[in-house]
């Protein structure tokens, strides 16, 4: 069953009385894509900032490849703005906008030729002092040598093995952390099939990934 | 459901996969993201008013990579354009022998005397056209037949070739 569409997600709080000095809240969500349907492009840019870099993380995490990320993203902005007098309201915009984002991916997937290029460099020195990296490459780990570039290729190798629909679904609630309601409005399905799509994954990735959970 | 060693192993994997988090494009990329985005929408606008053919090859990148694959082969490109033709006049042909000539595929349900009168009484074969037209004459099948409403009275009678044919005879 399709959940009960959420409310338009707001960017902030019912702004309080504002400290002398101090900027304006961003105004709602709602009130950004009434303005940018009628040929407001300044809010329709700030509409791209609020949810640029989830939609670029989930193509990214898709498709293991930046620069296939950034036009996929970008093209995924610039359907929803073409497509904006067609969206309804019923879902929020980021909803609607994720979806469209996700469809785009899914067929960019199918279509392109198996690419192993991956972006091996986008790995900053802050996962260093992850603490789950710290547990994880610990003395329980029988590969204590490896390195974080080795780490980051076999994870992506591994997550590429999956098909579309389970690597979205683990890319969704376990690297971005949304919760199954979210994953299942965006994807079109009910709920359980996004909790089975998501244990199949697990179980896939658990296989792949062996020599590194143990 | 009760943690079990599977569940514990999915923790660990969880912690794995919630290390891509730390994956981030180049410093600086997300300033010029959205830019980039109004940029691409006010070309597109500007380029809304392009021929419909450029828009067309925008839209369908399938058709462009065709067209482009036709470009230094022009013999290719020719070939595919009689192909292409062929199997209109092809396609043509066949529907025009099917509409002139109906009756081959229609059931003969009042066939001329002479035909009729061809078919040896003797039972020769196993079909139960013969066996009828044998044991019950011609007329009285006919007669059977018309007397017989069928599915095919409300269509207006086709034209029928008549067919001549032989029983062969056996037992001689």
């Amino acid at each position: 069953m399709i959940m009960a569409e959420p409310t338009a997600r707001k960017v902030s709080k019912e702004p309080d009385v504002p400290a002398a000095g101090s900027p304006p809240p961003p105004p709602d969500e709602a009130v950004l894509v009434s303005r940018a349907r009628q040929g407001d492009l300044g809010a329709y840019d700030e509409l791209v900032r609020l949810y640029q870099e989830r939609i670029y993380a989930t193509v990214y995490h898709m498709t293991a490849n930046h620069e296939d990320a950034n036009d996929l993203a970008q093209e995924a902005f610039i359907k929803a703005y073409q497509a904006l007098k067609s969206f309804k309201g019923g879902s929020s915009f980021y909803t609607w906008v994720y979806r469209i984002a996700v469809n785009k991916t899914i067929n960019f997937l199918k279509q392109r030729k198996h690419r192993t290029h991956m972006s091996l460099d986008d790995l900053d020195f802050n996962a260093e002092h992850d603490p789950d990296l710290v547990a994880l490459i610990s003395d329980k780990t029988p590969r204590r040598e490896i390195d974080l570039s080795e780490l980051q290729e076999k994870l992506n190798t591994a997550m590429q093995k999956l098909s579309e629909p389970h690597r979205l679904v683990v890319t969704l609630h376990d690297v971005q952390g949304s919760s199954h309601e979210e994953i299942a409005e965006i994807m079109g399905c009910n709920i359980g099939t996004v909790r089975s799509r998501l244990f199949y994954a697990r179980q896939q990735l658990q296989a792949l990934l062996s020599d590194y959970l143990k | 459901m009760s943690m079990n060693p599977d569940q514990e192993n999915f923790e660990e994997l969880r912690r794995l996969l919630a290390l891509k988090r730390h994956e981030q494009p180049p410093p600086g990329y997300f300033h010029d993201f959205s830019r980039e985005v109004i940029t691409r929408i006010k070309a597109g606008e500007a380029a809304g008013n392009a021929p419909f053919l450029d828009r067309l090859v925008e839209t369908a990148p399938w058709l462009r990579r065709l067209w482009e694959g036709f470009e230094p082969k022009a013999i290719v490109a020719g070939a595919f354009g009689v192909g292409v033709c062929s199997l209109l006049v092809v396609g043509l042909i066949s529907s025009e022998r099917i509409d002139s000539n109906p009756g081959a595929f229609m059931p003969n349900t009042e066939l001329p005397q002479n035909i009729l009168a061809s078919v040896p009484s003797q039972t020769v074969g196993s079909s139960l056209f013969e066996r009828a037209a044998a044991d019950h004459g011609v007329a009285s099948l006919i007669a059977t037949n018309q007397s017989q409403s069928s599915i095919f009275d409300e269509i207006r009678r086709p034209y029928v070739q008549p067919v001549t044919f032989s029983v062969p005879v056996l037992g001689n």
